[in-house]
């Protein structure tokens, strides 16, 4: 009677160490090369390939993005502080959509703030961008979340943009190291 | 009295070659022009088989004959399979006898024999291309107009010799191990002298186990030099003499053909044939022009584009969305034919060149227009070319010979395209203001102009003329919902009203998907014809002055 009471102690310390350990975000979950499924994905027009390569260590995550059509390839990366409010990052060009008339600012940056949450299976990014156009200046802004899948195998990119009426979808499957 | 009869034979003399030309100064000398269509010509179907090792060679076979034999006068019309790149073929072989009267002698398709039984007349023999070696049948076009030569390989010998044609080359082994930049060294060496300075034939496109050479009836017809040299900063030695053979073409003269997909970019050899004020003219694949070049308009056609705008007409825009659709490269490779057409406005960029190259496919496209069809003048000038990489004094020239291209076929507004620093994935495809104030210059008459072939950002307005860029480019394969998400997005990044919002179409997009993107918008957007679309946005200026700054990103080598 007194090794049960013991043991049921035990197990109950047990399992409240394990569930406060499942609230931490587990690294890594994302991290790895990722190559979109243009056949699950909204059509990127003019790139109908895209990789990612994303690595995370404590406190930041490294998303790199390799866009191509054919010969013609474009390569741009950010790192960023999870939870910081800004993280300033450099835009060479706004690739996401070349087909439009909107061109990255002459300041050439935008700002992201990320959070990495639901133990580490989901990176929410809030970007603030201004785009420049025929009538002048105008700052977009945009929800994005990056979603890895049970397994792991899939991540699932989301985004909202705020001028923008249908949301964007694009599915990775993960490539071998 | 002896002073009289010398000048009225001088005017006398001086009329005859009038007479004989009757030509415009911008249309080369060496293509002339039949007094009618003939009565009969033959026409031979060929395959749909375009590998080297498949039909190339009959076909090559038949393409070469048919330059030769229609030295003089159009005798012979290829046939290419109706899902050949230019849709134009067949619609044109029954124009041809709907508004010409001409007659069809039919071989049967690929029939290498039937052609040489009739025309063998008009080769003084044959040119051995090796089968091992491509680029070799490339020479033998070069040789074939040199020499007056048939272009065989060794397995079609034998149906040479038989219509009494004797060989007059043979490459077989000569090129074996050797690079590109070697084999047409030689040919350089050996035929250079001898081609046109008018014509360069760029032998592209398709490359390896494939290629679609349509082109080289009319470079032989013209005796032109014929390569696949490249471009690119990375072939150094392939590009150094193609430099040289531009550096000794005349002032702007014509490069036939299409750069290959093997070797360079649209971008990199078209900026090159800019530099040296030469004038590109697409594609490697353009059929049948040493017989429709030949071609007169008829008697009772004139080239009239009467466009929308009332002279007292009200142009003041409403608080609204426009929406202007323009599709390049479309007359003849794209959706001129498919269905749809005439629903929406929709404004098309002619080939000027065609007036001399293509007389009565142009004819056929002027007569065939519905009222919301409009015609615009392009790409950049007098042929494909990109204004920032043309020199500075060779502009004005250039520009001149597009003004009275334009004159010819009424044209009045000319579509610009640069991607001598860019394209729609990369880079910038903006002009600078230097050569936007070349352009006004140049163009005091025009209604305006617009720029891109992708999105670009450069806009003027200079008293009543408007230069606008593509504000959107329609992807071929863009679905029609995402397409529309990308137009009400644009309206989003564009609250002020009116918003010109200038649309570009690729070519083989139907109006039927242009007109049901439009009846998906969510505002109230009006689609009208280009030049109501520039008179509008003359008269109401929400887009911002700018031209490319130093600043801007560019393309250079090493990220092409």
């Amino acid at each position: 009677m007194h090794l049960l009471k013991t043991l049921r102690a035990v197990a109950g310390l047990f399992l409240f160490a394990a569930g406060v350990h499942a609230a931490e975000p587990v690294p890594g979950l994302l991290a790895g090369k990722w190559k979109v499924l243009p056949e699950l994905s909204t059509d990127l027009t003019p790139w109908p390939e895209m990789k990612l390569s994303i690595t995370q260590e404590a406190g930041k995550v490294e998303i790199a993005r390799h866009l191509s059509w054919g010969r013609r390839a474009f390569d741009e990366s950010m790192t960023l502080e999870l939870g910081k409010s800004d993280n300033v990052v450099p835009v060479k060009m706004w690739a996401d959509n070349r087909n439009l008339g909107a061109f990255i600012n002459d300041d050439l940056v935008k700002h992201v703030k990320a959070d990495l949450i639901d133990g580490g299976r989901l990176l929410t990014l809030d970007t603030r961008i201004m785009l420049m156009t025929q009538q002048g200046e105008r700052e977009v802004f945009i929800h994005s979340q990056l979603q890895v899948s049970a397994n792991g195998k899939r991540l699932t990119w989301i985004e909202l943009r705020s001028t923008r009426s249908r949301p964007i979808l694009q599915v990775f499957e993960r490539l071998p190291e | 009295m002896k002073q009289i009869f010398i000048t009225l034979g001088f005017l006398f003399v001086a009329s005859l070659g009038l007479a004989q030309t009757g030509r415009p100064a911008d249309h080369p000398a060496s293509v002339r022009q039949v007094a009618k269509a003939p009565a009969t010509a033959s026409i031979v179907p060929v395959s749909g088989n375009w590998e080297m090792t498949g039909d190339v060679p009959r076909h090559a076979l038949i393409i070469s004959m048919q330059g030769l034999a229609n030295r003089g006068e159009p005798r012979l019309y290829v046939e290419y399979p109706k899902d050949w790149q230019w849709e134009i073929v067949h619609p044109l072989r029954d124009f041809l006898t709907k508004r010409h009267g001409v007659k069809w002698d039919r071989l049967e398709t690929d029939d290498a024999d039937g052609v040489l039984t009739r025309f063998s007349k008009y080769a003084k023999g044959y040119i051995v291309w090796d089968k091992q070696v491509r680029s070799s049948l490339i020479v033998a076009f070069t040789a074939a107009g040199i020499l007056d030569g048939v272009v065989v390989n060794e397995d079609l010998i034998p149906l040479a010799e038989k219509h009494g044609l004797k060989k007059l080359a043979d490459f077989r082994g000569l090129f074996t191990g050797k690079t590109d930049d070697e084999i047409y060294q030689w040919a350089y060496d050996e035929y250079f002298e001898r081609c046109s300075r008018d014509f360069y034939v760029v032998m592209g496109g398709e490359a390896g186990a494939i290629m679609k050479p349509a082109i080289a009836d009319f470079g032989i017809q013209q005796r032109a030099f014929f390569s696949d040299l490249s471009a690119s900063a990375k072939d150094p030695k392939e590009l150094a003499l193609l430099k040289k053979i531009f550096s000794r073409q005349n002032n702007a003269s014509i490069v036939l053909g299409w750069h290959s997909y093997a070797k360079d970019t649209e971008g990199e050899h078209t900026a090159l044939v800019s530099n040296y004020g030469l004038r590109m003219e697409g594609l490697h694949n353009l059929p049948n022009v040493s017989f429709s070049s030949q071609i007169p308009l008829t008697p009772d056609f004139k080239f009239t584009n009467p466009g929308h705008l009332k002279p007292d007409g009200d142009y003041r825009p409403k608080k609204k969305v426009y929406i202007a659709a323009v599709a390049t490269d479309a007359m003849g490779i794209g959706s001129w034919t498919k269905p749809g057409r005439g629903k929406i406005p929709y404004a098309w960029q002619v080939l000027m060149n065609w007036v001399w190259m293509n007389p009565p496919v142009l004819q056929y496209f002027y007569e065939d227009r519905t009222p919301n069809d409009y015609f615009i003048g392009g790409l950049t000038g007098p042929g494909y070319m990109y204004p920032k990489a043309i020199p500075a004094g060779k502009f004005p020239g250039l520009m001149q010979t597009a003004g009275t291209l334009m004159d010819e076929l009424d044209l009045h507004i000319m579509e610009i395209m640069d991607y001598s620093e860019g394209n729609r994935h990369m880079g910038n495809t903006d002009l600078t203001k230097e050569v936007v104030d070349a352009y006004y210059k140049a163009f005091p008459k025009a209604l305006g102009f617009i720029n891109g072939y992708g999105v670009a950002r450069t806009y003027d307005l200079r008293g009543t003329q408007p230069m606008i860029s593509y504000d959107y480019y329609l992807e071929v394969k863009r679905p029609v919902e995402e397409a529309a998400a990308d137009l009400e997005e644009l309206m989003q990044l564009n609250p002020q009203r009116p918003y010109f919002l200038l649309m570009h179409v690729r070519e083989l997009n139907t109006v039927e998907k242009v007109n049901a993107i439009f009846n998906r918008l969510s505002e109230d957007v009006e689609v009208v014809p280009l030049d109501v679309f520039l008179k509008m946005s003359a008269t109401e200026k929400t887009y911002r002055t700018r031209f490319k700054q130093p600043t801007d990103a560019v393309m250079t080598d090493e990220n092409r």
